[in-house]
C-alpha cells in the first residue's frame, strides 16, 4: 500500500514533459541530414565521373567522418542531447557509439581497451545486421525458385 | 531498522576535494581543494579519483597536525567495482581498513560504523572517507562520456570529489548523537535514468523510522538533509510526508545544493558518493558552527544499482542511512 502511494506520487513528477518537441527536433535533424546527403549526391553525380554505388558509399562515409570528428572534439553529445533520435538512428549514431567507446577505453590500452571495447555498443547493430541479411538472403533465394526476380 | 544513540562521538576535522564543475557551482569556494581538470594531469580517471581520496584524507588530518599513520582505522567506499579506489588508497595507510559499499549512501554508512567504534572506545581516531567521479561512474553504470544518446531530464550528474571526516571522542564543535542504519527497499524500480525518484522511497522510510524511534517531530531538526534525491526525488519525498500530515519545510537535498541546476546543465541535479559529504562537510557544518543550525539530520541515499542485474531485468534496491549532527 505504501509502495502504491509512492508510485502514484512518482508518476506525477516523472512524465516526460516535451515528447512533441523531441519528435519535431528528431524529424528536423533526420530530414536535414537527408537533404544534405542528397545535395552531396547531386553534386558528385554532376561534377564527377564516379559510379552511383560509389557515390552512395561516399555519402555514408562523409556522415561517419563528420560524426567521428564531432565526437572527438566533444561536441557530438551536445547535439545528440538536442536532436535525439534524429542523430542517433542514422549512421551518425553508429559512428558516435564506436568513437566514444574507443575514447572511453583508451586508458586500458590498445588490446584490452580500444580493441575489445570499440564494438561494445555498436556490436548489436552488426550482429543483428548480419543476422537480418542472412534471413533476407534465404527469403530472396526461396522467392527466386518461384521465378521472382529483383 | 537499527537505531543508535551516541554519547561520545565528535567530528574533529573534515577534508573536501572537488572537481571543476563542483568548483564552478554555488559551493565552489567552500571546498578545501579543487581541480580545474578532472584528470588532474594523471594517466586515467581512476588514478585521478584515488588521488582525490588521498588528498581529502591528508587534508582532514593535516588540519589537526596529524599524519596518516596516526589513525586507527580507515572506513571508506566509492562507486567502482570492488570499491577499487578505496582499496587502492587504503594500501597507502599504515592502519586497519574497512571497505564499505552503500552506493551514494556510503558516506553516512561509514560515519555510522565509525561512530560505533569511537563511542564504544574501540578506536580513538577513525577516518571515514567516500569518493565519486563523474568519469568513472559513467563508465561503471552508464555509457561512454562522449556517447551522444540523449539523457533524460530525470538523470542526475555524478559529483566529482571526495570527502573525508575524522571522528574522535575528544569534544569539538560538532557532535554525532543519533544514527539509523537503513533498510533496503526493492520496489521493482528499473529506470536507471532516474535514481533520485527511486531513492526517495528509502529516504522517506529511514526518516520516518528515525523520527518515530527517537520520538522526534520533523521540526526537531533545523534541517533534514538528504544525499542526492535531486530536484525530482525531493518533490516526491516532500509529497510523501505531506500526505502523512507532516510539512517537511526544513528539507534540503545535497544534489540540489552542489550545482546550479538552472545554469550548469546537470539535468535533475547532483548525485554520487561524494555529493552528500561535500555539501554536509562544508555548507551544513558551517551553518552548525556559525549557529544558524543547532541540529541536523543527514540522510545519505543510495541506489544499489548493478548494470548486469538491470540487463537481466532485475530491479534496483535502494537504501538510506541517517546520522544526527549537533552543535556541541
Amino acid at each position: 500500500m505504501e509502495e502504491q502511494r509512492y508510485k502514484n506520487i512518482t508518476d506525477k513528477y516523472t512524465k516526460s514533459p516535451n515528447i512533441f518537441k523531441n519528435y519535431l527536433l528528431a524529424f528536423v535533424m533526420g530530414a536535414g541530414m537527408g537533404l544534405l546527403g542528397n545535395l552531396e549526391f547531386d553534386l558528385l553525380m554532376r561534377f564527377t565521373n564516379l559510379e552511383r554505388t560509389l557515390v552512395m558509399s561516399i555519402i555514408s562515409v562523409t556522415f561517419i567522418l563528420i560524426a567521428s570528428l564531432l565526437t572527438g572534439i566533444g561536441q557530438y553529445k551536445k547535439l545528440g542531447q538536442i536532436f535525439g533520435a534524429g542523430l542517433f538512428v542514422p549512421i551518425t549514431g553508429f559512428s558516435n557509439s564506436m568513437v566514444s567507446e574507443a575514447m572511453e577505453f583508451r586508458f586500458e590500452g590498445p588490446v584490452y581497451g580500444v580493441g575489445s571495447r570499440v564494438f561494445s555498443l555498436a556490436g548489436s547493430v552488426i550482429t543483428y545486421g548480419v543476422g537480418a541479411s542472412f534471413i533476407y538472403g534465404v527469403i530472396y533465394y526461396i522467392l527466386t525458385l518461384f521465378g521472382v526476380r529483383m | 531498522m537499527l537505531h543508535i544513540n551516541f554519547n561520545n562521538v565528535y567530528v574533529s576535522s573534515t577534508g573536501t576535494v572537488a572537481g571543476r564543475k563542483e568548483k564552478e557551482g554555488p559551493l565552489g569556494d567552500l571546498f578545501d581543494k579543487t581541480y580545474s581538470d578532472n584528470l588532474h594531469g594523471l594517466k586515467s580517471y581512476e588514478t585521478a579519483e584515488a588521488q582525490m581520496m588521498k588528498e581529502a584524507n591528508s587534508i582532514a588530518l593535516n588540519k589537526l597536525g596529524m599524519k596518516l599513520e596516526d589513525i586507527d582505522i580507515l572506513i571508506a567506499g566509492d562507486l567502482n567495482n570492488q570499491i577499487a579506489c578505496s582499496s587502492k588508497v587504503s594500501g597507502l595507510i599504515n592502519s586497519s581498513f574497512l571497505g564499505v559499499y552503500g552506493a551514494c549512501s556510503t558516506s553516512m554508512l561509514a560515519t555510522l560504523t565509525g561512530s560505533i567504534l569511537v563511542d564504544k572506545g574501540i578506536a580513538n581516531n577513525v577516518l571515514v572517507s567516500s569518493t565519486s567521479s563523474f568519469a568513472t561512474a559513467e563508465r561503471q553504470f552508464r555509457y561512454p562520456i562522449e556517447y551522444g544518446g540523449p539523457k533524460k531530464f530525470t538523470t542526475t550528474y555524478t559529483v566529482t570529489g571526495s570527502g573525508a571526516m575524522l571522528l574522535k571522542n575528544t569534544p569539538s564543535e560538532i557532535k554525532i548523537t543519533e544514527g539509523t542504519f537503513g533498510q533496503t527497499f526493492d520496489t521493482g524500480w528499473t529506470n536507471v535514468n532516474d535514481m533520485g525518484s527511486a531513492m526517495s522511497y528509502a529516504a522517506y522510510n529511514t526518516i520516518k523510522s528515525h523520527l518515530i524511534n527517537f520520538n522526534h517531530h520533523a521540526n526537531y531538526y533545523d534541517a533534514i538533509v538528504t544525499g542526492d534525491l535531486s530536484s525530482i526525488g525531493s518533490k516526491i519525498l516532500y509529497d510523501m510526508f505531506k500526505e502523512d500530515g507532516i510539512d517537511l519545510n526544513n528539507h534540503l537535498d545535497c544534489g540540489n545544493l552542489i550545482f546550479d541546476i538552472e545554469k550548469q546543465n546537470v539535468f535533475a541535479g547532483g548525485s554520487g558518493a561524494a555529493c552528500c559529504p561535500l555539501v554536509t562537510y562544508t555548507k551544513i557544518f558551517n551553518e552548525l558552527k556559525n549557529g544558524k543550525y543547532k541540529r541536523v539530520l543527514v540522510v545519505a541515499t543510495g541506489a544499489l544499482h548493478d548494470p548486469i542485474y538491470v540487463f537481466q531485468k532485475k530491479s534496483i534496491p535502494v537504501i538510506a542511512h541517517a546520522v544526527t549532527f549537533e552543535r556541541s
